[in-house]
């Protein structure tokens, strides 16, 4: 919807006064400069050139609006001179006197000397210096304004268009010069749902929006320039009040029809009312002042001196008009700004815009789309966004090529790139699901119905949040961006070495873990469910069971380890009194008379009685302590009622347990099937020697430990047999625990070798040829 | 001689609030009741069913609050407070009526503002009074020592459930996160004692958590330790003669990274 229009408004300005304002003269005509011009240049010369003094016979001349005639025309006629000091008025307390006017033609001074006309030239060039002045300040303000109108419109938030007539055509009220020839612009500026995409690139995006706003409560750039612009005016208006009374002063004598000259300078218009404190005293002044600059600028300005608006009275209709409806314009767009912005920071506004360029690079209404719009609005994106770009305005584009500039650019890209891979993927029989992929790791979002997603721009934008989360969460704790992610927190700065809360072996270490993953695949169904409603619940619940089960552990490792510390603390006592036992054996000395294989016997029983007790000590201390264990556990399964917790939790470890021997059955299926390994050689000694035995080696492992998804049962089957061999099984088998890490201790303890050895020769036995 | 009528009231916000909360705890109670039925090992807190079950004697609240509050009777708890529900001229509301009004405690739930809306209105009202024209009265005198004692227990009740909407929402997934964590670091500890009795034992330090188990004195327990407490796919050891680093993720939601060296 566009705003009223702004055209009307300065029409509406400009007419409302104009009928009280006199009629404007008639433009400049100077007939004898014109005649004298066409005498000039005749001899190749101009009534412009300072250095010919102009000649000719003496013509009447006529006098429009002084304002609209050049400068040097004036000043080619006479020019105004500082004579000694003004005086004070006594009656008006003005100064009067100090000037001069001295003819640049003799002709034209003998003439009309003593005369009303040559009062009105010298008037006329102490306006013309005003004027001068103050069209360089309305200049100011109008490419000020201008600055401001531009950016807005870069940026999408307004258009305008420019005013086929100069605003001397378009107001009564204006005197002419340059300020004249200006065409206004009309602005519309547009509401949130109709904006309009921005022309600006995307670098430039917030500095261009820092025109209009900053962050916090301060005005943008530009438009300062624009209130320090109309003040600069009022301020040069004030100062030139002085001038004005001193004009007024020194052609008080002139004849009746002189005030039709003058360049329309109010008579109020004099220094005392200027003052500041004069100006901020009167409400209205105050209020008229608060709402041009804003209230947060007054103190500043009233510091500054600067003068209140009223004293742009002076200045022509149209001018002020124009800068009325410019200050309304300004008001209204910094406002759009503001709006724009939505409560953001610039530095969030432009990860936003910069995120919504990527998007727009993918198909609309895409997946992927709505995942990178999301991931843009996420805080954590937003931060290392801002971060990135900050470090590198306040170190220079080499930062980027640091480590930590790396980091970052890489979690960057890799954000965006997980969002950009999200999509509804076909399998080949024509299911379909969510996925997106992060660290080269494939998520399929299961329980989001694919349907909706493809069908539903709320579902999809839904779901779009979900996997923005996800993929900022996975990014988060990625062990390679844990340093970095404590910079954005704050606790490292580019330069500065970063504080990730690890030391230097344990960062290195969580160097080599992929991202977290686990989150993920607990994380909530998509939004399609009616359990949705209320999925926060049930993560509530899962976080509950999580420290629940932590806490039950925590209670259990806290008094296990209490036992587990004694017992190393004793056995290392144990281990002392051990050695000094030995050390006491060793130092059993042959008696001077004995033979000395009575001494070495002496020693030999000596030592193996601290042997003994050394090993009886050991032993004491385990089984106390594994007593104490007992005791421990039984308590601890009294205590509580955490069943199905630790079914959780045993579950879990029986998986990752699971996993741990299938990566052993693994490599001895490798070493078993591999030409002249240990194993393998070990097998033919074992069963006589086959020329079949590798194949028969790989057909058992086939059989017993299958690896296509339609014998997972069995597989399954075999792995829970092998854990609780390796003493997994239940609590009083925990003695004869074994590492399932170590592949000597599957093919042992789960008798991989044995099994293989029994089917080998039965194999053998049953492919013997009959004679 | 018959007795005159009592003078009836609006009742006061104190004791619509406290009957409003007698019959609450008569539904928490079944909630709890329930759930230990359904899962006897499990806590309530605990139980991801406790959901469902809300939502079921959400709607049989409403059915309650229906059948309660027609034809001249009144649920357990406005009996408890001598309260019951009337039309504008003080008759029982009927069946239609009084649905209507349980109906439209779901609107009044949002943010609780229907039933707050009470304070406010010039005739004491809520939500779903407003909706099905009907008032809550009482034929008991208004003020003294009961009349303050209620008010302090509705303002104690009033401050309770803002707690306790609090702590569900912000304050309680920031302590599960932390002592989860915290629970973890405890955790290491054992890793810890558990590295030097495998280096006095075998000279070097364990390479692997299972490796690790083998210096428990109950490996089984230790192992199902680790896994409420961390993720087990996590765990990354380094380890020589000399030195060890674990670094693992802790359980909480946010996978907190935790770590521990050595000697």
């Amino acid at each position: 919807m566009k705003t009223p229009s702004s055209l009307a408004l300065l029409l509406l300005f400009a007419a409302l006064p104009a009928a009280a304002e006199p009629k404007p003269g008639e433009r400049c005509d100077v007939k004898w400069l014109e005649e004298t011009q066409a005498i000039m240049s005749q001899s190749g010369r101009s009534v412009s050139d300072e250095r010919v003094e102009v000649v000719g016979n003496v013509v009447k001349l006529k006098f429009g609006n002084p304002k609209t005639c050049d400068a040097a025309t004036w000043r080619h006629l006479a020019t105004v001179e500082p004579v000694g000091e003004p005086v004070l008025d006594s009656r008006t307390g003005q100064p009067v006197g100090g000037t001069a006017l001295r003819w640049r033609n003799r002709a034209a001074g003998d003439f009309w000397k003593d005369t009303a006309v040559a009062q009105h030239i010298g008037l006329v060039l102490v306006a013309d210096d005003f004027f001068r002045v103050v069209d360089a300040k309305a200049a100011a303000i109008v490419a000020a304004g201008d600055e401001v109108i531009d950016a807005a419109k870069a940026l999408g938030l307004a258009d305008f268009t420019v005013s086929e007539k100069a605003l001397a055509d378009l107001s009564k009220g204006t005197s002419g010069g340059p300020t004249g020839a200006i065409k206004p612009r009309v602005v519309a500026v547009f509401a949130e749902e109709k904006r309009v995409p921005a022309t600006v690139a995307p670098e430039q995006l917030g500095a261009t929006m820092r025109k209009l706003v900053t962050d916090g409560p301060s005005l943008g750039d530009a438009v300062i320039r624009f209130r320090l612009a109309v003040l600069g005016l009022e301020a040069e208006l004030g100062r030139l009040g002085g001038s004005d009374s001193l004009l007024k002063k020194r052609v008080a004598g002139a004849t009746e029809g002189l005030k039709d000259y003058t360049p329309g300078l109010p008579s109020t218009f004099v220094l005392v009312e200027a003052t500041r404190p004069h100006a901020l005293a009167q409400e209205k002044y105050a209020a008229a002042l608060s709402a041009l600059v804003g209230p947060g600028t007054v103190p500043a300005l009233e510091d500054q001196g600067l003068r209140a608006p009223a004293l742009l009275d002076p200045v022509d209709l149209a001018l002020r008009n124009l800068i009325a409806v410019r200050s309304a314009d300004v008001d209204r767009l910094h406002a759009a700004a503001k709006a724009r912005l939505k409560g953001q920071t610039i530095a969030q506004f432009e990860v936003s815009a910069r995120t919504s360029a990527e998007a727009a690079k993918l198909p609309e209404n895409s997946l992927a789309a709505s995942v990178v719009k999301r991931l843009s609005e996420s805080r954590d994106y937003q931060q290392l966004d801002i971060l990135y770009a900050g470090n590198i305005e306040r170190h220079g584009a080499d930062w980027a090529k640091s480590p930590d500039g790396l980091a970052m650019s890489r979690a960057r890209e890799e954000m965006l790139a997980a969002a950009r891979s999200a999509t509804v993927e076909t399998a080949p029989d024509g299911s379909k699901v969510v996925v997106f992929t992060q660290g080269g790791r494939k998520v399929a979002l299961t329980s989001v119905v694919p349907d909706a997603v493809e069908k539903s721009d709320s579902a999809r934008n839904d779901v779009a949040g979900m996997i923005a989360r996800y993929i900022v969460s996975g990014a988060k704790e990625d062990a390679r961006n844990q340093a970095m992610w404590a910079a954005i927190g704050g606790s490292g700065q580019p330069g500065q070495p970063l504080d990730s809360g690890l030391t230097g072996g344990e960062a290195a270490l969580a160097r080599t873990l992929p991202p977290e993953s686990k989150k993920i695949k607990e994380g909530a169904a998509g939004c399609e469910s009616p359990k949705d409603l209320i999925r926060n619940d049930y993560e509530t619940y899962a976080a509950r069971q999580r420290e629940a089960a932590a806490e039950m552990a925590g209670d259990n490792v806290r008094s296990r380890n209490d036992v587990e510390k004694k017992r190393l603390e004793q056995l290392a006592a144990a281990d002392v009194a051990c050695k000094a036992k030995k050390a006491e054996a060793a130092a059993i000395k042959q008696d001077y008379f004995d033979d000395p294989a009575i001494a070495k016997a002496q020693r030999e029983k000596a030592a193996a009685e601290a042997e003994a007790g050394c090993v009886a000590a050991r032993q004491a201390i385990e089984d106390a302590a594994r007593a104490r264990i007992k005791e421990l556990a039984a308590a601890e399964a009294g205590d509580r009622d955490p069943a199905k917790l630790r079914a959780k939790a045993d579950a879990e470890l029986a998986a990752a347990f699971g996993a741990s021997i299938l990566a052993s059955v693994d490599t001895l299926r490798r070493e078993y099937t591999k030409v002249a390994s240990p194993r393998l050689k070990k097998l033919s000694a074992l069963t006589g020697g086959s020329s079949k035995l590798t194949a028969h080696t790989a057909m058992w492992f086939d059989k017993e430990w299958p690896t296509d998804e339609a014998r997972k049962t069995e597989l399954q089957a075999a792995v829970s047999d092998c854990a609780k061999a390796l003493g997994l099984g239940d609590a009083s088998a925990s003695p004869s625990y074994r590492n399932p890490d170590k592949p000597d201790n599957v093919d042992e303890h789960c008798k991989i070798n044995e099994k293989l050895t029994a089917y080998i020769k039965d194999s053998a036995a049953r492919i013997r040829p009959v004679p | 001689m018959s007795q005159p009528k009592p003078v009836s009231r609006q009742a006061e916000f104190a004791e619509r609030a406290l009957a409003f909360a007698a019959d609450c705890a008569l539904f928490a109670a079944a909630w709890f009741a329930i759930l230990k039925l359904l899962e006897p090992g499990m806590p309530v807190l605990l139980n991801e069913k406790g959901t469902v079950v809300i939502a079921f004697l959400a709607a049989l609240f409403i059915i309650y609050q229906a059948f309660f509050s027609c034809d001249g009777r009144a649920t357990a708890g406005k009996r408890l407070l001598g309260l019951r529900v009337a039309d504008a001229e003080g008759e029982p509301l009927d069946f239609g009526r009084a649905a209507m009004r349980s109906l439209a405690y779901l609107p009044s739930s949002i943010l609780t503002l229907g039933f707050f809306w009470s304070l406010l209105d010039p005739k004491g009202r809520a939500w779903h009074d407003l909706a099905a024209g009907s008032a809550v009265i009482t034929d008991r005198p208004a003020g003294g020592a009961r009349g303050a004692v209620a008010r302090l227990a509705a303002g104690t009740l009033v401050i309770a459930f803002a707690l306790g909407v609090g702590w569900n929402g912000i304050w309680e997934p920031r302590y599960l996160k932390l002592m989860t964590v915290s629970h973890a670091k405890a955790g290491l500890e054992e890793v810890k004692t558990l590295q030097a009795s495998y280096h006095q034992r075998n000279g070097v330090y364990a390479g692997s958590l299972y490796a690790l188990a083998e210096a428990s004195l109950d490996p089984r327990a230790f192992l199902r330790d680790m896994s409420a407490l961390y993720d087990l796919k996590s765990f990354r050891f380094k380890a020589d003669k000399e030195n060890y680093v674990v670094v693992t993720r802790a359980n909480d939601v946010d996978a907190t990274l935790v770590a521990v060296s050595g000697p």
